[in-house]
């Protein structure tokens, strides 16, 4: 199986078939990104797509030097920064939608359901970088490292931010409990 | 190196990859530093507690729009990119077979364009020239003809004055002014028509027309200026003319007088 930085090479030399492949693998991993990030589905599938529209405009900017998704998510995370720029306070997720349609949910407790329930709420109240460094640790599975070449910070900072963000993260969890 | 915060020893310190003696070593700071034990497992538990926070899947169209997308552009470049392409391709064959001949073909060129450069435009010019010349000839001949067949005898005399400026006159205009020297009912306009035809005495038929003339005339101020210019050209072809006139009874005393000075010049 052909590596990322394999595909993106040959798409970077006109095979623009190739995306396909990389837009297989990664379309659900940037969906969540943007997702936990925004909280809309359809605002959250646009930004996909134009995640991997810019790949194919600024392929010829890539050189297989780095990770493709170091490459990627920095496209992502300006997008993301400036959707935030343009419609940062409507970024709540409708948090009923997330703990009661889905099947997995069913079989939680109602005490399981209101913590998430309020998890999200919490999230939703965290400040955009200390929302991105959590989603991007937590959920896209990124090493710190990587999200520091994304976030253009060294691994260290990166690491207390993410912490940070925990520490806050509780403590609006806190407030949202009483 | 890169100095931690001191935060960041945390998450290395919840780390699953960090050796136990390194474990040791951070837990021993943090405490230092005043984090109690429990704490940062509490901490580590909501951590993991956001494991359960669900997103919903991306929806079909996602996909359907990223295919669209894709498709549109590689048309988009297709398009752009198709006539280079095929002609980087053909060029890529040919090159080799084909630089000599456009070596000559670019030779050749270069020496019509030289060509073109030095003789075409002046031929092209010099005949453009005459072209218009004889137009405007023709025009001007047109014109004086037509006043030369008015009435009025001082368009007749314009059309006389239009000659003046030519070079040459061809067989029509030397048969229309022969006409109007032997013909014209108006004397002042033949006495014109006489200084006219002076000016093309080169042309034989000019002169001959002029002899012939003479004894056509019956004004004596024609008859004297046809002897002066027969004086003139010493056109001895004109004694029997002269001759001829001198037979005539009524001719002017003054004309008889001036003719046979002229024969005796001639």
């Amino acid at each position: 199986m052909p590596s990322d930085v394999e595909l993106m090479l040959k798409v970077h030399e006109g095979q623009t078939d190739k995306l396909a492949l990389l837009f297989e693998r990664y379309n659900k991993p940037l969906f969540s990104y943007f997702y936990r990030y925004c909280g809309r589905q359809d605002v959250s599938e646009d930004l996909v797509q134009n995640v991997f529209y810019r790949i194919l405009k600024y392929r010829k900017n890539y050189n297989g030097s780095g990770k493709f998704t170091t490459w990627m998510y920095k496209i992502a995370h300006n997008l993301a920064i400036d959707y935030y720029r343009k419609h940062g306070r409507y970024l709540y997720h409708d948090v009923d939608r997330l703990v009661d349609e889905y099947e997995d949910m069913a079989d939680k407790t109602l005490i399981k359901k209101e913590e998430i329930r309020l998890l999200q709420q919490a999230l939703d109240q965290l400040k955009p970088h200390e929302r991105e460094v959590l989603i991007l640790s937590k959920y896209q599975g990124l090493t710190y490292k990587e999200i520091g070449s994304i976030l253009n910070s060294p691994e260290g900072t990166i690491k207390a931010r993410v912490f940070r963000a925990i520490q806050s993260l509780k403590k609006i969890y806190g407030v949202l409990e009483r | 190196m890169e100095k931690y915060p001191l935060e960041a020893l945390i998450m290395d310190y919840w780390d699953e990859n960090t050796s136990p003696d390194n474990k040791k070593e951070i837990e021993k700071q943090l405490l230092e530093a005043g984090y109690s034990k429990e704490e940062l497992l509490n901490l580590k538990a909501f951590y993991s507690s956001l494991d359960d926070v669900r997103i919903p899947e991306p929806r079909d169209r996602m996909t359907e729009s990223f295919y669209k997308m894709l498709t549109s552009e590689q048309s988009s470049t297709r398009d752009k990119t198709a006539p280079i392409q095929r002609l980087l391709t053909w060029w890529q064959q040919a090159e080799k077979r084909l630089v000599p001949k456009l070596g000559y073909a670019f030779a050749l060129v270069i020496l019509g364009w030289a060509l073109g450069t030095w003789v075409t435009p002046d031929v092209r010019y010099k005949n453009r020239i005459s072209e218009m010349t004889g137009e405007i000839t023709e025009m001007k001949e047109m014109v004086m003809l037509n006043l030369l067949e008015q009435t009025s005898p001082s368009k007749r005399m314009k059309a006389l004055n239009l000659v003046d400026d030519w070079n040459e006159v061809d067989t029509e205009v030397v048969r229309a002014l022969m006409q109007t020297l032997n013909y014209d009912p108006n004397v002042n306009v033949r006495l014109v028509t006489v200084a006219t035809l002076a000016q093309f005495t080169a042309n034989p038929a000019v002169r001959e027309g002029l002899i012939r003339s003479i004894n056509r005339q019956q004004s004596p101020l024609v008859q004297l200026a046809l002897a002066d210019l027969m004086v003139s050209l010493n056109e001895s072809e004109s004694l029997p003319q002269f001759q001829h006139l001198l037979e005539k009874k009524d001719l002017n005393y003054e004309v008889r007088k001036r003719i046979n000075e002229v024969i005796r010049m001639l």
